[in-house]
């Protein structure tokens, strides 16, 4: 399985929920805007990734899992 | 007709009539009442208005997720709005329309277009980064504040402490003098004591409020217009008025609602969530003891899903609807219980215990959708710079004396403690090792 993480600019309205949540894997750019720091990590994510999706309040956040 | 007729209606019916009523009993202790919410079958629909009651945490989040059929205006229009205006006399219903208007014109009532242009100036200003180069001032305000206490030997952290930091924050992020703190207090209190004209005493001093602090922020545009330097906050709604994407009207009430929201929430997560911790049990010890390990916004995510400081929210559908199976109709008020979603046992497991453990915690302290809160990271990090100042100084802190019903005030949206009692002197002096101090 191989992960890809989909940020919704036009969605993002930068709640820091996701920052919060996976810190490791969200951050924000110099425009306040959410970036994935790793789109596609080619492994596994951790369960805090999903939650952070899960939370994000505006639904911004996708991730495609695909098999390799 | 969408009503649900339980065994239970009519005790319950006036079990929500007395939370609406701001009961004193029902204020301190909402939470058998929000059971009984959640475990109607179907929607619960209370009689004023009529209107829906909906407190499960995924009925809770559909509604605020769906921003298409449902409005903001939910505490001006909509069939509670339209019966507790119906039932006034013309000269209130002025009153009523006056101060409906104006808060109309909030970020968090407003719809489409407005929202978004308001939202947008507010949002760069909150922003998580933005907030984060802030807290060297949080802790600046946190130490100022605890010193004080310490010196005065003042017990009461509602009046020495929770009331003050936030104000103190958003009055800084607005270039509002310090000294005006306790004007804006007054307005504010009451400003928030009114829900929509449920208590007419409420509505009348809202509406005089409004009118002072309107008159107010008329004379801190005038003030800012006249000097150079601003806040980034107070430069972008300048800037936003001065080409016109905001009106006179839409600038004042968003520095309203930003000196409103920015202070009352925040200072009901200190009071009511210091009080949670310090209730016995070993709790507090505990916090100490995560704080140190590191794990304090866990800690705080607890907190805020178990306080809730913004314990409703309104909104009032725009088109007939479905939610849990049963129709709602367009024009129908919604009271959307986020104290009892967050107490959802189908979502958190055993949601009355205090777990500072918890995680990932997906509450809706802060709401859900695109009116989810514009200052959550200013009250993140309010609450993790206090939480982790108490843990430092006093890691023995305890209450010198439980809260009763008579310390609780507020209403069903905003229930505060109004006195909260510490000890005091296991407040350390702050370490003076501090390089960058001012």
């Amino acid at each position: 399985m191989t992960a890809r993480i989909h940020i919704d600019d036009q969605r993002c309205i930068a709640s820091g929920n996701c920052t919060a949540i996976a810190p490791d894997w969200f951050s924000f750019d110099d425009d306040d805007r959410v970036v994935a720091r790793q789109p596609a990590p080619g492994e596994q994510l951790p369960p805090d990734v999903d939650a952070a999706a899960n939370q994000c309040p505006v639904a911004a956040i996708a991730i495609e899992h695909a098999a390799t | 007709m969408m009503t649900t007729a339980m065994h239970d209606d009519t005790s319950l019916d006036d079990a929500v009539t007395r939370l609406l009523a701001s009961d004193a009993a029902a204020i301190a202790d909402p939470y058998p009442i929000y059971q009984r919410l959640r475990e109607t079958p179907g929607l619960y629909v209370h009689p004023s208005g009529p209107t829906v009651v909906v407190s499960r945490f995924e009925d809770a989040r559909e509604v605020l997720g769906n921003s298409t059929d449902m409005s903001n205006r939910g505490l001006a229009v909509g069939s509670r709005a339209d019966a507790i205006r119906a039932a006034l006399e013309p000269d209130d219903q002025r009153i009523f329309d006056e101060v409906a208007a104006f808060e109309n014109l909030y970020v968090s009532r407003a719809d489409g277009d407005l929202h978004q242009r308001v939202r947008r100036i507010s949002q760069r200003a909150f922003s998580p980064r933005k907030m984060a180069q802030l807290a060297d001032r949080a802790e600046e305000y946190t130490r100022q504040l605890l010193d004080d206490m310490v010196r005065d030997g003042e017990a009461d952290w509602v009046h020495g402490f929770s009331s003050r930091l936030p104000m103190m924050m958003i009055c800084s992020l607005l270039d509002v003098p310090l000294a005006d703190i306790d004007l804006i207090r007054g307005w504010t209190a009451k400003i928030g004591k009114n829900r929509g004209g449920t208590v007419l005493a409420d509505l009348r001093e809202a509406h005089a409020a409004l009118g002072e602090f309107r008159e107010y922020a008329r004379g801190l545009v005038a003030t800012h217009q006249a000097d150079t330097e601003h806040s980034e906050l107070v430069s972008s709604l300048m800037g936003a008025a001065a080409t016109g994407e905001l009106s006179e009207d839409e600038l004042l009430a968003t520095m309203v609602v930003l000196l409103f929201g920015g202070s009352d929430t925040t200072s009901a997560l200190l009071a009511n969530g210091l009080a949670t911790l310090l209730r016995g049990e070993g709790t507090w010890a505990e916090v100490v003891t995560r704080v140190r390990a590191g794990e304090l916004r866990t800690v705080l995510e607890e907190l805020l899903r178990f306080v809730t400081p913004v314990q409703t929210l309104w909104r009032v559908s725009t088109a007939d609807v479905e939610l849990a199976g049963r129709p709602i109709e367009a024009g129908t008020t919604c009271l959307i219980v986020l104290g009892a979603a967050n107490r959802d046992p189908s979502a958190f497991d055993q949601p009355d215990e205090l777990r500072l453990d918890r995680g990932p915690n997906h509450h809706l302290g802060f709401g859900h959708g695109i009116h989810f809160c514009v200052g959550a990271a200013l009250a993140r990090l309010e609450g993790t710079t206090v939480l982790e100042a108490l843990a430092a100084r006093a890691p023995d802190l305890s209450l010198r004396r439980q809260p009763t019903v008579d310390d609780w005030g507020g209403n069903i949206q905003f229930r505060t403690l109004e006195t909260l009692e510490i000890d005091i002197a296991a407040v350390r002096p702050a370490t003076t090792d501090r390089q960058d101090a001012p």
